[in-house]
């Protein structure tokens, strides 16, 4: 546990002491807040809950996650540190997990940074807000963030390259998010129905779209951290491939 | 080397396989005894106690199928397994509340399909029917079996799907049909959101399984006032009364008893609901049976106004005096003796023949401002009543003073449903409406927001004295101190009540309904909730909060957008800035004592020299 923490702090302080997490949370706050306010009709429609703020959270998951965690591995391999992180007492496993924490406390970060939505909603609404939807878009974020960034963690092992890390994350991200959308799923449902519900069942949005209606199902939760230890296994996979 | 190599990938590659299935079979389980967590204040997607109340009295069990596609159109891609989990949760609501409901999912498709396959197998397939085809009748089997569905509540509707050449028409089904003992099927024939799904479905379902329909009371206050004409301005074939179109849309869920409210037509027993339209000069004994229904547990929908208009013969006024002063004054309601105009903005508005190109005459919509609107933050998205509505209006209506103090005092909770736009102003009786009636005040103090409706709850005190006469059926007995030898009034216990008081006699008027019909709905679901069980207005009263916005400045919606859009970026990277600067002033700090003992500020001076 301690090992895991020493590799969260290290990847922490390389985060936050360098201009890549602040620069992360600013960009994604800008272009989330550019989507609520200005281009969806936040004060036509006059609905003060942030169902348009998490409608967008997947799509930005899929192209910041792989951003955040493009270095982790990648980083190493290239400078060929990896060969002297291996070489300590430390599990794979442990470097993973710390190395993956580091990134879900940017994540972290960046929800603490949208906070200030939830603030502007109570000041601008007319009636009590209902929080309830709010705090479970947020557990979505949450839990789909993970994933990602799990996602991104193992892709970043795969290749020396940060932008092949980049792109080969934001492909998969394409592929959970778009490919196996409810709109595909929709859309072949007619020819093949099992086929539309096994898309259906592996694509984000079907389970992220509950959570964000502000129904927490145990199936969606179960999804979400099932794919964050798929994801994190064959990273640890990946990195013991790199010790042989 | 190799060996070891491979031994590991073998080991990896069977845990991952291993890790995969296991994974997958979690999933499948918690799919299976999913547990959904609601976490909106109103328990919008959770079954609520009310309905399990309802669904306990069911003796045999209802029969719910949804009639859906496999493919939907975009928007609607998760209706499908949203509905069917909702439909679960139901069902479970309903066997832990001793009730029974059996749930069906049909595909129409296969149905369809099933159908055409008969129809080939008896040799019965038809030619393609050209005439049928130009008739718009059905021209295959398919198209049969599709007009029989829609026939039963189960319609064909139309959707549109982004495709990778454009927008895609996707024609599907999405209905539910309710089905218990023998009885005619209840049904939602276009289901398309959840919003409102477990009033839709308990309201059908309490009808269902009702042994005869409730009954109303209707009583009008000015039954002389008859229409002669329909809306385009042909004679009907016998006059009517302006309330019956609404009366017979009534007629299908409910028995509807007019009553004169006299010796001889009294409000009947079994009256689930009395409603008052229209009310004029009402008389004191007519005061009196009004006041013991309400007080007997029996809700009452009131129409009033001090003035009653007409859209279509020179905007004649008509004054009213409902009579209702002395029972609402005690209650910390009063209705005042003017009409409520609004401004062009938030009003109600009339089609105007004028003379367009050709001289073609053209019906022409304006705005009617003595027909004043409630919408969007006016409107109590909240309550049962006015959940979900758009936008409301109410003609020649009467402003609607409520008096907190006297209603707490009385016991009574008073409730604005829906409220006129800030800008509207009051305007004493004339004849007809005129220019000067319609014109703003140049004082603007007088423009403010007016109460259109609202709910009074509460048990209504009596108005009419103990041990005091009850009033005679003849008024004029009244004025000479009435009847002799009337029985008294005795003490009585009242029961918990509600009254809807709308401050417009001419909302539910056939011409006003033809010209607004947001105001149907409206109606139809307020007699809806009134008169049936209880526990439905409950029901219908859950509802995600609204959580409308209120009415922002220019300056404070650009506020809102660029904090959020640029300052809260710009404040991380101020941040980030100071803590950066702070670590290498530290940096500097630490290295000019204890490495290479410089003063601290040599680097500065170094860089000014």
């Amino acid at each position: 546990m301690s090992s895991i923490m020493v590799v969260m702090r290290r990847e922490c302080g390389a985060y936050f002491h360098t201009p890549i997490a602040w620069i992360f949370i600013a960009l994604q706050m800008a272009i989330m807040s550019f989507f609520f306010f200005q281009y969806s009709p936040f004060f036509i429609i006059e609905s003060a809950d942030m169902r348009v703020w998490f409608g967008l959270t997947p799509f930005m998951m899929m192209v910041f996650a792989p951003a955040v965690t493009m270095r982790l591995w990648s980083e190493e391999i290239r400078t060929g540190s990896t060969e002297v992180l291996l070489s300590l007492p430390v599990e794979s496993r442990d470097l993973v997990i710390g190395k993956w924490l580091a990134a879900v406390v940017v994540l972290l970060a960046s929800v603490a940074a949208s906070l200030g939505i939830p603030a502007t909603l109570g000041w601008l609404a007319s009636s009590p807000v209902d929080w309830g939807p709010i705090v479970g878009g947020y557990i979505g974020t949450v839990l789909a963030g993970m994933m990602f960034l799990a996602l991104g963690c193992w892709v970043s092992a795969l290749s020396s390259n940060q932008v092949v890390s980049l792109l080969v994350g934001v492909t998969v991200g394409i592929l959970l998010v778009l490919a196996l959308s409810p709109d595909f799923a929709s859309y072949v449902s007619s020819s093949q129905p099992v086929l539309a519900r096994v898309i259906e069942s592996l694509g984000v949005q079907s389970h992220f779209q509950a959570i964000e209606r502000g129904v927490l199902a145990l199936s969606d939760v179960v999804y979400f951290l099932s794919g964050t230890t798929l994801f994190l296994t064959l990273c640890v996979f990946q990195v013991e491939l790199r010790k042989q | 080397m190799v060996e070891r190599k491979r031994q590991f990938l073998v080991r990896w590659i069977v845990s991952i396989v291993v890790l995969v299935v296991l994974l997958v079979l979690v999933n499948g389980v918690s799919r299976e005894f999913d547990r959904r967590l609601d976490l909106t204040a109103a328990g919008t997607h959770t079954i609520s106690p009310e309905t399990g109340n309802i669904l306990s009295r069911l003796q045999e069990p209802v029969i719910l199928e949804y009639w859906v596609s496999e493919k939907l159109p975009s928007g609607l891609q998760n209706l499908r397994r949203d509905t069917v989990d909702y439909l679960d949760e139901f069902q479970r609501a309903a066997a832990d509340a001793g009730g029974r409901i059996e749930v069906k999912v049909i595909d129409p498709a296969r149905v369809i399909e099933q159908y055409v396959k008969e129809q080939a197998g008896d040799g019965e397939e038809e030619e393609p029917d050209p005439m049928a085809a130009f008739m718009g009748g059905p021209t295959s089997p398919a198209d049969t079996k599709k007009a029989e569905l829609a026939q039963q509540g189960i319609p064909e509707l139309q959707g549109r799907s982004i495709k990778e050449d454009g927008i895609e028409v996707v024609p599907f089904f999405s209905a539910i049909v309710l089905k218990y003992l023998d009885r005619e099927s209840e049904g939602i024939p276009v289901h398309t959101t959840l919003e409102g799904l477990e009033y839709e479905l308990v309201s059908r379902i309490a009808k269902l399984t009702l042994e005869s329909k409730p009954v109303l009371a209707f009583f009008q206050g000015r039954p002389d006032d008859m229409i002669t004409q329909g809306p385009d301005g042909s004679p009907l074939p016998a006059p009517m009364s302006r309330f019956d179109p609404l009366l017979d849309a009534l007629g299908d869920r409910f028995e509807v008893r007019k009553i004169m409210l006299t010796e001889e037509s009294l409000i009947p027993e079994e009256a689930q609901l009395l409603i008052i339209a229209e009310p004029d000069g009402t008389t004191p004994r007519q005061r009196y049976e009004i006041e013991n229904s309400i007080r007997s547990g029996r809700p009452a929908m009131i129409l009033a106004s001090t003035t009653s208009g007409s859209m279509d013969r020179g905007f004649q006024l008509t004054p009213l005096n409902p009579g209702f002063s002395e029972s609402f004054g005690k209650w910390g309601i009063d209705i005042q003796p003017n009409m409520i105009v609004s401004s062009q903005r938030q009003c109600g508005s009339i089609e105007t023949v004028t003379e367009g190109p050709l001289g073609m005459r053209m019906r022409v919509p304006q705005p009617f401002p003595v027909s004043p609107g409630a919408a969007g933050n006016n409107l109590d998205g909240t309550s049962p009543f006015t959940r979900g509505l758009q936008a409301l209006v109410f003609p020649f209506a009467s402003p609607l003073i409520i008096n907190e103090a006297v209603a707490d005092a009385a016991g009574v909770k008073i409730t604005p449903l829906a409220k006129s736009d800030s800008d509207a102003w009051l305007t004493p009786f004339g004849p007809a409406v005129t220019a000067p009636m319609v014109t703003p005040p140049k004082d603007p103090g007088m423009q403010k927001s007016r109460v259109l409706a609202l709910v009074a709850e509460g048990e209504f005190p009596s108005t009419f004295e103990v041990g005091s006469k009850i009033p005679s059926w003849d008024p004029t007995l009244e004025v000479t101190g009435g009847e002799e030898g009337a029985p008294l009034v005795e003490a009585s216990e009242s029961v918990e009540s509600r009254i809807l008081l709308i401050a417009s006699a001419d909302m539910a008027k056939y011409t006003s309904l033809n010209m607004y019909r947001q105001n149907v709905g409206f109606l139809m679901g307020s007699i809806e909730a009134l008169a049936l069980d209880p526990d439905l207005a409950k029901i219908r009263g859950k509802v995600q909060l609204a959580s409308a916005l209120r009415e922002t400045t220019r300056d404070e919606r650009t506020l809102v957008t660029y904090g959020n859009m640029a300052g809260v970026p710009l404040l991380l990277l101020v941040i980030y800035g100071l803590i950066s600067a702070s670590r290498r002033s530290g940096a500097r700090h630490h290295e000019a004592l204890h490495m290479l003992k410089v003063p601290a500020n040599a680097g500065e001076k170094k860089e000014a020299s």
